[in-house]
């Protein structure tokens, strides 16, 4: 029946925490499915066979709108993880991804990054998702980092399970990858 | 105006924008203020020579009110860039764009061309070229939701109305500062007219 795979395509996207792997081959079935379907169309076009006609376009551009659906609710998760997360992807996820997805990741970052800066060079969009409470902040180490220079307290020696007072927008992204984690 | 009621603007212009299910006019004068004020508190808390314990504290008491004000910028602006993305090619086709900052409409230029290059290399490629257009007026292939234009939001009243007609047939009162939560689409011509407010 036609449709029936673009329906599956979608729910696909239910079935998992964040993002089920990419169904390339289920796309691409869907796309032979669309282009048979585009040929039975011109020839109910040709005999005039109205009834048919409309049947067959409204099959065709509703496998298309799924298909964009899926391809749009992955893009805007993507666009979510790089604001909550950082420009980098974790490792556990890159694997559910199409090298289209990683690549559209990577400029989505860069343009955000753009606007960000032409805002205001004081300004990081992404540093603060919550209401900051306290100036410094308390926080674990949770893996071995080793030494990191940040820009106004210079160098830090993060070593795994120890406590440290951090300024807080300096480790804002280190606590979101999670490498960090606030106990205040 | 001082930094203090530019604030409350932000503010009161942050939550409009968290309620309302279209994209509003941006608060360019607004944002501009509150920029160039962070950019020097910036400049100045950075020139501030700590030599005693009072100066140390008194430098993070305005370096955490700073950050107060930043937060609340860029929660606006991210606000906003989060709404144009979901409403990107609604916005393109419809010619919203006027009601974005200049700096908003470039990233919206990019991040159409980026969003529909994904698009088309994942699949708009393997289907016939008659069929490879998303920017169709009637929306019947774009991928965007449309904004829900009836959802109902609270408004707070800002001057006394009168009758207002409800969709039901019933009519509403509105004086000074009375709340009524009422469609969106009913009550748009008043926010533009700054007879309500979004709450």
């Amino acid at each position: 029946m036609y449709t029936e795979k673009s329906k599956k395509l979608v729910r696909e996207l239910k079935t998992s925490k964040w993002l089920p792997p990419y169904n390339n081959i289920l796309i691409n079935e869907i796309s032979t499915e669309i282009t048979e379907l585009h040929g039975k169309l011109l020839q109910s076009l040709a005999s005039q066979n109205e009834a048919l006609t409309v049947l067959q376009a409204g099959c065709l551009n509703r496998s298309k709108r799924s298909v964009l659906a899926y391809l749009n609710f992955r893009a805007s998760k993507l666009e979510t993880l790089r604001v909550e997360n950082g420009p980098s992807i974790p490792p556990h996820y890159s694997h559910q991804l199409s090298g289209d997805e990683i690549d559209y990741f990577r400029k989505y970052s860069a343009l955000l990054q753009e606007y960000s800066q032409k805002v205001s060079s004081h300004l990081d969009l992404t540093t603060d998702l919550m209401p900051p409470k306290d100036l410094f902040i308390e926080v674990r180490v949770k893996e071995d980092i080793g030494d990191i220079v940040l820009p106004v307290s210079g160098q830090v020696t993060f070593k795994k399970n120890t406590s440290q007072l951090v300024r807080r927008e300096e480790v804002a992204a280190l606590i979101r990858q999670g490498v960090l984690q606030q106990t205040n | 105006m001082s930094l203090a009621e530019e604030i409350l603007q932000l503010e009161a212009a942050l939550r409009r924008e968290k309620v309302c299910p279209e994209i509003l006019n941006f608060e360019s004068e607004l944002v501009n203020k509150v920029v160039t004020a962070i950019e020097s508190k910036q400049k100045l808390i950075n020139s501030i020579t700590i030599e005693t314990i009072e100066q140390q504290f008194e430098t993070q008491i305005y370096q955490l009110d700073l950050d107060r004000i930043k937060y609340l910028l860029s929660n606006y602006l991210r606000t906003r860039l989060f709404k144009i993305q979901a409403l990107a090619f609604t916005i393109v086709i419809t010619n919203k764009a006027d009601m974005l900052s200049r700096k908003e409409l470039a990233f919206l230029e990019k991040y159409y061309i980026i969003k529909t290059n994904l698009f088309k290399k994942s699949f708009l490629l393997k289907i016939p070229e008659e069929f490879r257009s998303i920017d169709h007026e009637d929306h019947s292939t774009s991928p965007d939701t449309e904004p829900e234009m009836n959802k109902h939001v609270f408004i707070r009243a800002l001057d006394t109305i009168g009758n207002c007609k409800l969709p039901n047939g019933q009519t509403a009162n509105i004086n000074k500062d009375d709340i009524y939560l009422l469609p969106y689409s009913l009550i748009k011509p008043l926010i533009e007219l700054k007879k309500i407010d979004l709450i």
